[in-house]
């Protein structure tokens, strides 16, 4: 977990605010931090994680209660800055930086402890105060205000309910990746799920049958979905065939910062008819008519166009979607 | 909530705050962007065609079929080639018996005239004057046909079909599309093609675009290319077929060059520059009719002449470099001459001579001057060339000229070979490293972008060089 010196004074106190996060966390599912538990989620020895705990103690930061150690408010209140510089830091990494996903948290976890609230308030203003991090993870408000929020995970979720993705569990790593693959993000619409034998579930997502493997199922958090999800039949503008047209729904949730600016600037907006012309040698990028210009785009972003069927106009337009 | 003082309302925000939908923001601004566009749809009326021309829509399909595309690309590509070597033989031949056989004579004489001492005679007339006048004979012709017929091929909307048709590989190396303009952009040269990577939004896929900018054989170099080609390459292919052996010859650097970029952006994308693809919209315009005199007319202005001064501009003092190096001795030998000895051991192993490590050496400014600077430097050290003084090059008005010059300097078909992908491999010319720095303000990207080519350009002729004479 720390890859620096031990022995240096900064290396401690990114130990400390580690420990810290893990207080705040287990604080948060009603559980008691011990020795052990600290040991495990730093992954040091127990003597040190004894060792830790015993300065948070001396700092103030943490009181024991039998055998299970708490935050103070003094602790708490800098563990929720730790968390909150955290999820602003991989927010901005997501909508401003093209880092792949599978590094926010990494990297986040690197800036954490050099960042102070100051430049964390900073960042804030630049993402205008964002609530959720890209995970779908509460930001703590800049008073340090962050409401607890349960979740039903995708694996305990009853069949042929559909849902909003509400949280993804961004640990470990190579799952999250997987994860990302799927172009799941917070927000995106789970349609009809339905559990299969071996734990994975398959379901309709943004127009598509997606498989997603039972080890995937924990770490998608649900919630269900609002009335306004009411949605006509939807595909994603790289399943339409050549020549034929569509009018594009919504950008995909998955599609954020920059790359879903340009594509609003492009006027994929609502309502926008659009025609797919031609491919090129590859397959992708494909053209389409997009407002009177040619537009090539490639498939990965063309997934995140949600189109649907054109109202059928009093127009010579004789090629349909369906 | 039957109290309303402020804080309770702010207490009551707070927590309601947290039950808006997560992406809020984004579909408060979609649905504003849709409005926008409902109302212009109202109260907008277009004149006019929407949909696209029926041999527009034949022409995209040629252009961009599995099957056609890539012969065509390459097939226009090797084209411009051809008519930019064939095309440029005679005027380059009519410049050097104008600047060189009438106007050197006439500089030199003027000078001696004047009572100029010897040194500053041969300084100016041989080192400054002669180095310019090449420059102009072996650059302008080649650039004056290259530069309008790509102009040409922009104007008419082909470039944006090859960025399209070839997007594909750039996404699978984890480069950005626009990347496919901005290195046909350095085929005319490399710090416009650097500067020009501003159209890539993303800081990763600009630094790969620019890194990778050099493996663009720039104008600088075309003419190092066509001339070894025609010299050496044409020269093994019955008469006949010289001409398009040599073009061939040089499309298949130029290919080498792309592949290179491609593995370069490949291994960076993977290395130190990982993240992923942003993304990319490429507009791909109408077909319409250049404008030929318009298009000739600022391509000359705008580009040719523009690389033309500035190649001047670094000649003179280049040529001043050269001949100082040639007329200062350290011992008893030129400083040329040492530095050629010491570094022959080291171009022996790349398949190359001395002379054009140092030609390099000195070409730093201006990749235009490698060849007249070889030229000069053989002269020097072989005495060829009708007994002219030291780092003086004479009557180099034909290819056959330059040609018995380069064997009395002892090359050979490998060194010819080796010094086409030395040429395409190499550091940067000083005018693209100084634009490097200025667009990534880093010192460590620009390190990089200079030396990794020079590194893949040693180790590639040292290569060549090995598997050469094992075969032969």
């Amino acid at each position: 977990m720390n890859p620096f010196n031990r022995a240096s004074a900064s290396s401690q106190r990114i130990q400390l605010e580690d420990a810290l996060k893990h207080l705040l966390d287990y604080e948060q599912t009603n559980r008691g931090t011990t020795v052990e538990s600290l040991a495990g989620a730093l992954a040091i020895p127990r003597p040190d994680a004894a060792e830790i705990l015993g300065r948070l103690r001396s700092r103030g930061l943490a009181k024991a209660a039998g055998i299970t150690h708490h935050l103070t408010e003094d602790g708490r209140i800098y563990a929720i800055q730790v968390v909150r510089t955290h999820r602003l830091y991989e927010t901005w990494l997501a909508r401003e930086t093209s880092t792949p996903a599978e590094d926010w948290h990494k990297e986040a976890h690197k800036a954490e402890h050099h960042i102070g609230s100051a430049k964390a308030d900073e960042l804030a203003n630049l993402l205008n105060n964002p609530r959720f991090d890209p995970h779908g993870d509460t930001i703590p408000t800049r008073e340090g205000h962050m409401p607890k929020r349960e979740f039903t995970d995708l694996a305990s979720w009853p069949d042929g309910q559909s849902a909003r993705i509400e949280h993804l569990e961004d640990e470990p790593e190579s799952l999250f990746r997987e994860i990302q693959t799927l172009a799941l993000a917070p927000d995106t619409l789970i349609e009809t799920p339905r559990h299969l034998e071996d734990g994975s579930v398959k379901a309709l997502i943004e127009g598509r049958n997606v498989l997603i493997p039972a080890r995937l199922t924990t770490l998608i958090h649900l919630a269900a979905t609002t009335e306004d999800d009411g949605k006509p039949e939807l595909r994603r503008l790289s399943d339409l065939a050549i020549g034929d047209t569509a009018v594009v729904h919504a950008l995909a949730p998955a599609c954020t910062g920059n790359e879903r600016r340009r594509l609003l600037d492009l006027g994929l907006v609502p309502g926008t008819r659009i025609t797919c012309e031609f491919p090129s040698p590859f397959g992708s990028p494909r053209s389409y008519m997009i407002r009177g210009a040619l537009i090539a785009l490639r498939d990965h972003q063309a997934e995140r166009i949600l189109i649907e069927a054109p109202v059928s106009q009093s127009t010579s337009e004789t090629t349909s979607a369906q | 909530m039957e109290t309303t003082t402020p804080d309770h309302v702010l207490k009551n925000a707070e927590e309601l705050r947290w039950q808006l939908p997560q992406n809020l923001h984004d579909r408060i601004a979609e649905s504003i962007y849709g409005e926008a566009a409902r109302i212009a749809a109202e109260n907008v009326t277009r004149e006019g065609q929407t949909r696209r021309l029926r041999w527009q829509q034949r022409l995209d399909r040629l252009l961009t079929h599995p099957l056609t595309a890539f012969p065509i690309m390459i097939l226009i590509l090797g084209a411009v080639l051809w008519i930019t070597i064939t095309g440029a033989n005679v005027p380059s031949g009519m410049l050097a018996n104008l600047l060189i056989d009438h106007g050197h004579p006439l500089v030199s004489d003027t000078l001696t005239a004047a009572h100029a001492p010897e040194w500053l005679r041969g300084l100016l007339a041989d080192g400054v004057y002669l180095a310019t006048a090449w420059v102009i004979a072996v650059m302008l012709p080649p650039m004056a046909i290259f530069f309008p017929c790509f102009t040409l091929l922009e104007d008419f909307g082909f470039l944006p079909r090859v960025a399209f048709n070839l997007d594909r590989i750039f996404q699978k190396v984890g480069a950005h599309g626009k990347q496919a303009l901005t290195m046909t952009m350095g085929l005319g040269c490399n710090a416009a093609g650097v500067v020009a990577t501003r159209i890539i939004d993303s800081p990763r896929e600009r630094l790969i675009a620019i890194i990778t900018n050099n493996f663009s054989l720039c104008n600088g170099r075309w003419p190092t290319q066509i001339l070894m080609a025609s010299i050496f390459l044409g020269a093994l292919a019955p008469k006949a077929w010289a001409g398009t052996i040599s073009a061939l010859a040089v499309l298949a650097v130029a290919l080498l060059g792309f592949g290179f970029a491609m593995l370069t952006s490949w291994f960076l994308a993977r290395t130190v520059l990982r993240g992923e693809a942003t993304s990319f919209s490429l507009e791909l315009p109408p077909y319409r009719p250049p404008s030929f005199w318009k298009t000739l007319y600022t391509s000359l202005i705008d580009r040719t002449l523009i690389v033309l001064w500035r190649a001047i501009v670094f000649a003179a003092p280049a040529g001043a470099a050269i001949w100082l190096c040639a007329n200062i001795n350290l011992g008893d030998q030129s400083i040329a001459a040492w530095f050629i000895n010491f570094t022959e051991p080291l171009a022996w192993l790349m398949g190359l001579t001395g002379v054009i490590l140092l030609a390099y050496v000195v070409a730093i400014p201006a990749n235009e001057i490698v060849i007249p600077t070889i030229l000069m430097l053989t002269v020097l050290v072989t005495g060829a060339g009708g007994g002219a003084g030291a780092g003086v090059m004479f009557e180099p008005d034909s290819t056959d000229v330059v040609r018995s010059i380069l064997h009395a300097g002892g090359w050979t078909t490998l060194t010819a070979v080796c010094l086409m992908l030395f040429s395409l491999c190499h550091n940067p010319c000083s005018t693209t490293i100084y634009t490097i720095y200025k667009e990534t303000r880093s010192w460590k990207w620009t390190a990089v972008s200079t030396f990794l080519p020079l590194i893949i350009g040693v180790a590639l002729c040292i290569l060549t060089a090995a598997i050469w004479r094992m075969l032969a």
